[in-house]
């Protein structure tokens, strides 16, 4: 619950520019503060309830792997 | 249009990239170092500082028709709106890599040495919140942080063969180049920094008398080169070759056998304090580059606004890089492995095809 929590105040941390920037009518600012929020959000989020999501080092072996065995 | 208003001079450029390297290269690179040489580390230092010589000069005349152009827009110049936009998109994804890959450094080393209970979340964002406010300041801020922690860490090294001098010993080192040339040569690829010091580039168009700017390139590699080297000469002479494979850490070890008299003990707290500032300045760096390169993608106006975004999104990634610690070394290896020949080589000479094609048809924009 605590990393959730912390999830939480980090998502609210990063929206904090988004009413002035509703004010000022930056609208492409706006879109790109709300993707990269939500993809940090949710990839936080899936590491905070502990889904079983393979490691980025995991998957670039995957692709280095191969690669070396060549 | 111009994201980033500030402007630095080629010193503060040269000591923000070798922040930039050292921040973290000083604590973690003697490791890996002896791990592949032994006792000739401190010649894979000189050696690797030869080899980022290579990825650093193709980068600079790649992006050298467009002085006053970030390296974002270079990218977009060279090769055009569709190739470029890809090319930017792969350097967005190596530099979010690479800071978050530098913040688990950072991260790593405070939980392992010196706050072992602290959750990995808290650490990762104590991180990044300074960073983050250094970045909402823009380059100047960050190349004044990196002026003064320059001279911590030349200091802190220089310090460190001072006070160690009674504990080096010169046969630790031998016998030198044992197993001959091809380790060391083979080896200094596998280091990290080759490819962090060419993103000198990225700064350059920032600079305000970038005359002769190319001299900066050999000089920030011979520093580099020097002060890793050190640390590696160092560490061998005093643990020998066999210890500093077990400790992940090992500059911080150094700091633990020293003793005079029974005035100078345990001097880790100062120089942690430099050390830690030069994390937190390093990966100030990354991240800055990461916002100017995510603001280009979105095609925005201002990067100050997606950088609290980008900070949560660093943090996810810093969290989900490793599941744990002895996967570490050998997936920050494989990333530097894949990343050498891509962003320190095909990309540029991507880029410099891309130019002549572009120039051949016609569609030159400058």
């Amino acid at each position: 619950m605590r990393v959730i929590g912390v999830v939480l105040l980090a998502v609210a941390l990063g929206a904090l520019e988004v009413p002035g920037l509703i004010r000022e009518r930056q609208w492409r600012q706006i879109g790109a503060v709300t993707t990269i929020l939500v993809i940090g959000a949710v990839w936080a989020g899936l590491l905070a309830i502990r889904v079983p999501l393979p490691s980025i080092s995991q998957v670039l072996q995957w692709i280095v792997g191969p690669l070396s065995r060549v | 249009m111009r994201l980033e208003p500030g402007e630095i001079s080629r010193n503060q450029a040269t000591y923000l990239l070798c922040v930039a390297v050292l921040g973290t290269a000083i604590t973690t690179a003697p490791h890996s170092m002896i791990a592949v040489a032994k006792q000739d580390a401190w010649l894979l230092g000189l050696v690797s500082g030869v080899y980022s010589l290579v990825p650093s000069f193709l980068w600079l005349t790649a992006t050298a028709p467009w002085p006053r152009k970030d390296l974002f827009e270079v990218t977009l110049a060279a090769a055009g709106p569709l190739l470029g936009t890809a090319i930017n998109l792969l350097l967005l994804g190596w530099l979010l890599s690479l800071v978050s890959v530098v913040t688990w450094q950072g991260a790593a080393i405070l939980i392992d040495n010196f706050l072992p209970s602290t959750p990995w979340p808290v650490v990762v964002g104590s991180l990044l919140l300074p960073a983050a406010l250094a970045v909402r300041g823009g380059l100047e801020v960050t190349a004044r942080l990196a002026q003064l922690v320059f001279w911590g860490l030349v200091t802190t090294i220089g310090a460190l063969g001072l006070l160690l001098v009674f504990e080096f010993d010169v046969d630790r080192l031998q016998p030198v180049l044992a197993r001959g040339f091809t380790p060391i040569a083979g080896g200094a690829l596998t280091l990290g920094w080759i490819f962090e010091s060419m993103m000198l580039v990225a700064v350059l168009p920032f600079v305000a008398r970038r005359d002769r700017s190319w001299r900066l390139i050999p000089a920030l590699a011979g520093i580099i080169a020097l002060a890793v080297s050190t640390v590696a000469f160092l560490v061998v002479g005093v643990f020998g070759p066999a210890l500093p494979t077990r400790f992940r850490f090992v500059t911080l070890q150094l700091t633990h056998v020293i003793r005079i008299g029974e005035i100078i003990e345990r001097i880790d707290a100062p120089l942690a304090i430099v050390w830690v500032t030069g994390i937190v300045t390093k990966v100030a760096f990354w991240y800055w580059l990461s916002c100017l390169g995510a603001a280009r993608v979105f095609g925005l106006s201002n990067y100050r606004p997606i950088v609290r975004p980008m900070g949560l999104l660093v943090g996810a990634m810093t969290l989900a890089w490793f599941r744990n610690e002895s996967e570490a070394a050998e997936g920050i290896r494989a990333w530097s492995i894949l990343m050498l020949p891509t962003i320190g080589v095909a990309v540029p000479l991507l880029l410099l095809a891309g130019r002549t094609v572009r120039r051949a048809l016609g569609r030159s924009s400058s």
